[in-house]
């Protein structure tokens, strides 16, 4: 499978990016000026533009490289959306996209630190650690970052984890009574195409979740809710068969891309 | 065969420099929002943007000739792709004018166009 690279820094894009939803409406208009409307659903889809600035030689080779084993707009791949939310039903942690623990016990609706009900009371009601994971057909090779917001009744601890079949990482915070958002970067550096990203809870534990987000970068950004569909796009590909690299210095080179994908 | 000039430095460009990879896909798209893509050429055609400024007379007048030699867009040259360092055999001018501007002694400036051809 082909994936849209990431920058050296492991970023997914750079600023400006834009993102641009397009629907189709298929309308008819009688002569006494009533309308008919029908969304035509086959027909949506989504853009991103983005400039790269700054490109080192090797962005701008894998770039390039990248470009010509998918043959301008002739072959599809897969782009990790720079501006989403890599998983799905952030806020649902119930939905068949997440597995959990045999013991694992949610309680949705509970109060999150925006002053809403969309957090998630999560307990491992068993005598082993157990894991709440989404799995998402991403690379392991790309640098990810998981953030979420935790607190639990009495302070305790959780264990944030990425895995996949040839590396995994974990790392152990302190969950306190109030609401924290923990971010960490994670680089698994493995060759495997479905990645986990979880929390695991020990015997007993009880914490409340929110806003559970994977990004295809270094640093967490602003949190986005998702449902159905998360920010992976298998199906992308560029909306150019030209693509214009400058070289600015010695060195340093710049362009501009196009990806579309269905959505 | 004739060969694109290098500057008096032994570059052949300078920056800013522009290489652009062209592929040609037809995309068609049909009613209930699936496609058919296919390819129109074989390979991608590769056409480079280059500016040259405070170039002298002597290499100003090298690539003029070339271009007059070359009738413009109609004949080919070998062209050594600044990024990679090939040489690309089948290559010519991109368009049918070329304009150099002389603002003082060893003060040329022109921007030039050449693309990879697939014959």
């Amino acid at each position: 499978m082909a994936y849209f690279p990431q920058l050296g820094s492991g970023a997914a894009g750079q600023f400006p990016v834009s993102r641009t939803v397009k629907k189709r409406t298929i309308r008819t208009e009688s002569a006494e000026g009533r309308e008919c409307k029908t969304v035509d659903a086959g027909w949506q889809e989504v853009e991103w533009v983005m400039t790269l600035g700054g490109l080192a030689e090797q962005e701008r080779t894998a770039l390039e490289r990248f470009f010509e084993e998918v043959e301008g707009r002739l072959g599809s791949f897969t782009f990790l959306d720079p501006m989403g939310n890599l998983l799905s039903w952030s806020e649902e942690l119930w939905r068949e996209a997440w597995t959990r623990g045999p013991h694992i016990q949610l309680n949705p609706e509970v109060g999150d630190p925006f002053g809403t009900r969309r957090a998630v009371g999560v307990w491992n009601n068993s005598a082993v650690p157990e894991r709440l994971e989404q799995a998402l057909g991403v690379p392991g090779w790309f640098q990810y970052c998981l953030s979420l917001w935790m607190r639990s009744g009495e302070p305790t601890e959780a264990t944030l984890f990425g895995r996949a079949g040839g590396g995994a990482q974990a790392l152990t915070v302190k969950v306190e009574r109030t609401w924290r958002r923990v971010a960490w970067p994670v680089r698994l550096e493995c060759e495997d195409e479905l990645v986990r990203f979880g929390v695991e809870l020990g015997p007993g534990v009880s914490v409340e979740l929110f806003g559970m987000q994977v990004e295809a970068q270094a640093g967490a950004s602003k949190y986005k809710r998702t449902g159905m569909r998360g920010g992976i796009y298998p199906e992308a590909r560029f909306g150019q068969d030209v693509l214009a690299v400058r070289a600015e210095g010695a060195g340093v080179y710049s362009c501009g891309v196009r990806v579309v994908a269905r959505l | 065969m004739s060969e694109f000039p290098k500057l008096r430095t032994g570059a052949p460009a300078q920056y800013p420099a522009t290489k652009c990879i062209e592929y040609r896909t037809t995309v068609l798209k049909f009613l209930d929002g699936t496609e058919q893509r296919y390819r129109e050429s074989g390979s991608p055609l590769r056409r480079w943007e280059l500016s040259f400024r405070l170039v002298d007379e002597d290499e100003a007048g090298r690539m003029q000739e070339l271009f007059e030699v070359s009738n413009g867009r109609f004949g080919s040259f070998e062209f050594e792709d600044p990024w990679e360092g090939m040489k690309k055999r089948e290559c010519s001018f991109a368009e049918d004018e070329m304009e150099w501007k002389l603002d003082g002694e060893f003060r040329s400036e022109g921007t030039i166009v050449i693309r990879e051809t697939n014959s």
